[in-house]
């Protein structure tokens, strides 16, 4: 699909999307959304181009077609670090959240857990998946990894909560289907999507069955509803004017799914009941995602320049502090990288064929992603200067009666246009306080479990016994 | 008979350009122009291609080149190259 299809794609669906208090009627158009609908399109853009295609597409397994690697399913080691490698070159192309990972990282989640399941227990859900994936591929389809639900008071199961919709549910069984109801929270991408591919949140146990279901729908069926998120400096997008935005031209965006009593074919259901399988559903799809966090190497690239751009518009940039506080960032930034990249090199073979990360490498990639990110966000500031948050807007520059100070007082290195000097610095304040700020700092830390949901796996994960039996050999120790 | 030399038909293949040290189009524009029509371009999946030029952003040189094995491949990981893939050319026409 090139991205001109993409658009027109869009245009066709009927989503129900609420922002302001207001129905959106023009989805595609609207000056809040349409930078996160450029951040998606530029995915198909990428693989179109012969420079990139190595990366953006892939031979698929199931077809032997050539297809957007965004809907391939991994067949080996090198599928897996070409992965991480896509992130990074879309983070750095967009300055921004792509939003298109999610729906892979559920796809081959799926791929694995579909095939288990049936195994153990007879079902034929990894048929319904491999025809729905073929459907997917066939199309190019932007899939919504949906996930998270609100989940309510945290001490409680999802059968224990006041609302039982608080966790995505089954409420009616019919012959030709289920209908759910409840909704997921913080959905990247998802008025961008064709698809919702829904996921339970948590390992669950028999009480809670009725919420363990995993399913795939048009993301306009009928009772879905998406209410948008804010983002910081949002509005900056309703201005006449292109500087204040930092990034004009992508962004991401995310919002409440609601599903009110909304029918699933069981075509369509690749879940249903089996509980016992909703911990290894999310513990594959957490792994996948967290390594997906590659994205965020390739913004800090674009962060990193941006504050090397600034230090040389400023004439700071041959001064030792900030020479090493570009250094500190490219270390930060390039550990990071170390990570997605080795998670996905120690990958292994499922059941299933399909490949997955390290798990133990992806969680330690994604705790140090919850931090190192803020870092180099801090550097950025630093060497930026205090003019990120003082300057006036782009209106004030261009004014006949202020525009003459403004560029005046505001010029920085001579060689450098004082407007140039100060789209550095609104793109720095969109990395790290502005709308790109969501993706790459907030988003950094919660996306893909909050830190502490690493720290629990790093803990289950980490070989103690191993650990131990190294350190008594070597002193001597003989049990 | 002409004497006039036939050109090459080179198959260009690029890796995925993840993190390349420099602007691989620039260069791949750049050995064009220098060739000028001395080289036919094609895809290197194309099996007119007597010859493969792999452009590798890095010195990790991932390019995909496993459908190109049948035919001589020339790879580049940056600038510094570009004269010898002309010369080489250059020298296959005569």
């Amino acid at each position: 699909m090139t991205p001109q299809q993409y658009e027109e794609s869009l245009r066709k669906l009927k989503l129900e999307v609420y922002m302001f208090g207001k129905r959106v009627e023009n989805v595609v158009d609207d000056p809040i959304i349409r930078p996160s609908m450029n951040a998606v399109a530029k995915t198909y853009e990428m693989a179109q181009r012969p420079e990139y295609e190595d990366i953006m597409t892939v031979k698929s397994h199931i077809t032997g077609k050539r297809i957007n690697r965004f809907t391939h399913i991994h067949q080996n080691v090198d599928d897996l670090v070409k992965k991480s490698k896509m992130g990074r070159l879309m983070g750095r192309a967009t300055g921004c959240c792509f939003q298109r990972c999610v729906g892979m990282d559920a796809l081959n989640a799926l791929s694995i857990v579909t095939y288990d399941i049936d195994k153990a227990k007879g079902t034929e859900y990894n048929q319904r998946f491999l025809k729905y994936l073929a459907f997917v591929q066939e199309h190019d389809l932007v899939c919504d990894g949906a996930m998270t639900d609100p989940k309510g008071n945290r001490a409680l199961a999802p059968h224990q909560q006041a609302d039982p919709d608080l966790f995505l549910h089954v409420v009616e069984e019919r012959k030709e289907g289920i209908v759910v109801r409840g909704a997921k929270a913080h959905q990247t991408g998802a008025v961008n999507s064709h698809e919702i591919i829904v996921m339970p949140t948590i390992a669950m146990r028999a009480e809670d069955k009725d919420y363990a279901v995993s399913f795939a729908l048009p993301s306009e069926a009928k009772g879905i509803v998406y209410i948008m998120g804010r983002q910081s400096c949002d509005t900056r997008k309703l201005e006449a004017g292109q500087l204040d935005r930092g990034n004009p031209f992508f962004g991401g965006h995310e919002a409440l799914v609601v599903f009110e009593n909304v029918f699933v074919p069981w075509e369509r259901v690749f879940m249903y009941k089996e509980y016992e399988f909703a911990g290894s559903l999310v513990e594959n799809f957490a792994s996948y995602h967290r390594q997906s966090y590659a994205c965020k190497v390739g913004v800090g690239d674009v962060l990193i320049g941006a504050s090397q751009t600034a230090a040389e518009y400023n004439g700071a940039e041959r001064a030792s502090h900030v020479k090493d506080k570009i250094i500190e960032m490219n270390h930060l930034n390039e550990t990071l990288y170390c990570g997605c990249i080795s998670c996905a090199s120690e990958g292994h073979k499922e059941p299933s064929g399909t490949y997955v990360v390290d798990k133990l490498l992806a969680n330690v990639h994604k705790q140090n992603v919850t931090r190192f990110p803020y870092e180099i966000a801090r550097l950025a500031q630093d060497i930026a200067g205090g003019l990120m948050v003082t300057m006036p807007a782009e209106e004030d520059f261009k004014s006949p009666t202020t525009g003459k100070w403004l560029d005046k007082y505001y010029a920085g290195n001579c060689d450098v246009p004082t407007l140039n000097r100060m789209r550095i610095l609104r793109l720095i304040e969109n990395l790290t306080l502005g709308t790109a700020a969501v993706g790459y700092l907030t988003e950094s830390m919660h996306g893909a479990g909050s830190p502490q949901a690493q720290r629990i796996m790093i803990s289950r994960l980490a070989n103690m016994a191993e650990k131990k039996k190294a350190a008594k050999k070597l002193s001597g120790i003989d049990e | 008979m002409s004497n006039t030399p036939v050109a090459v038909i080179v198959g260009l293949k690029y890796c995925g350009g993840c993190k390349p040290d420099y602007d691989r189009v620039a260069l791949v524009e750049e050995i064009r122009r220098r060739l000028g029509d001395e080289a036919i371009w094609v895809r290197a999946d194309d099996p007119t291609a007597e010859l493969i030029l792999a452009v590798h952003g890095c010195l990790t040189a991932c390019a995909d080149l496993e459908s190109c094995q049948a035919k001589p491949i020339v790879a580049v990981t940056g600038p510094e190259a570009a004269e010898a893939f002309v010369c080489h050319v250059q020298t296959l026409k005569r």
